[in-house]
């Protein structure tokens, strides 16, 4: 390999980079033609090139679902004091404990209220028999 | 697909608009994923690292003045965070070698295991150093463009072609001296 093969082997790399303009690129072409040795390094560069296209193909068929991870955890921030103040109460009225509370206190109140309004149709009741022998 | 331009999309993400940083994670993840990798040579670190930074960008974007720049906004904070990873890294891995040597050598064998099971390029891209490894990760990841890779490096387009010609030429050389390292032991 003499001096200018190293140059060519720049070349080569920025050939494959897709970096190398038109004209060096048809010297580079008569080059390799005429020397075995950058020839077979070219073919190495594309092997590595086609080897390393794989691997990061790969890592990319991967990206979509990290994308839709990201996007979902953003749906379920929030951010602005009214969704906050909002998510404190949901998160507070969705707990067991509160809801049970909740039913007890409802339970509590009609079995209360019952108990009233039954004494009020007892007295409406004697009020209605008073009023009926008083007719008598 | 939202079809505003960025600009909209980061005004009306800033106003809390989840629709549109949905939008501008789907046209930016590849590249904040692309820059973790390139940084931490670990595809596992890189997704936590570019998730971590899309999220991070959610909450703080409210601090981003001019809309035009989210790109190098969200990259920044992306940086930053691999930084962050490699410097916990660094201290576990000291504290690490202060115990017994017994269990070093152990770790040592487990990781020489885990590393034998990769592509051997993954492998030896790794073992780039990251002014090369990263220009190099970038090219793969975005569809091949130097010029772009110039502007999100903030280098000269010269620069960018030179540091991957050097990534491609060092990267032949690792492959092949592990490939005769092979046929030795062979």
């Amino acid at each position: 390999m003499n001096k200018s093969c190293e140059n060519y082997r720049d070349w080569i790399a920025d050939s494959l980079n897709g970096t190398l303009p038109d004209e060096p690129a048809g010297q580079l072409a008569d080059h390799i033609r005429s020397c075995p040795q950058c020839a077979k390094y070219e073919t190495s560069l594309r092997h590595e090139d086609d080897l390393a296209t794989a691997v990061f193909q790969n890592l990319e068929s991967d990206l979509d679902r990290q994308q839709q991870e990201v996007i979902k955890a953003v749906e379920y921030f929030r951010t602005s004091p009214a969704e906050k103040i909002a998510s404190i109460i949901t998160d507070f009225i969705n707990k067991p404990v509160i809801k049970f509370a909740f039913a007890a206190a409802v339970i509590v109140l009609v079995t209360v209220n019952s108990m009233k309004v039954m004494g009020w149709l007892y007295e409406l009741q004697k009020f209605m028999d008073c009023a009926a022998i008083t007719v008598k | 697909m939202d079809e505003r331009s960025e600009h909209k999309l980061v005004s009306a993400a800033k106003r809390g608009d989840k629709q549109a940083y949905a939008s501008l994670v789907k046209k930016y993840y590849k590249q904040v994923f692309a820059a973790c990798y390139g940084i931490l040579a670990n595809a596992d670190d890189a997704e936590d690292i570019a998730q971590d930074a899309m999220l991070t960008g959610y909450l703080k974007i409210g601090s981003l003045l001019k809309t035009g720049h989210f790109a190098g906004w969200i990259l920044h904070i992306a940086r930053n965070l691999c930084i962050d990873l490699l410097r916990r890294k660094k201290h576990v891995k000291s504290i690490l070698s202060e115990h017994t040597s017994e269990n070093n050598r152990k770790a040592s064998d487990e990781q020489s295991s885990v590393n034998a099971a990769e592509p051997d390029v993954s492998r030896q891209i790794r073992k780039l150093p990251l002014e090369l490894r990263l220009p190099l990760v970038m090219y793969y990841f975005d569809n091949k463009n130097a010029k772009a890779i110039a502007e999100q490096l903030n280098i000269s387009h010269s620069s960018a072609c030179s540091r991957l010609r050097e990534a491609r030429k060092q990267l032949h050389i690792l492959l092949n001296v592990e490939g005769r390292n092979n046929e030795q032991k062979l």
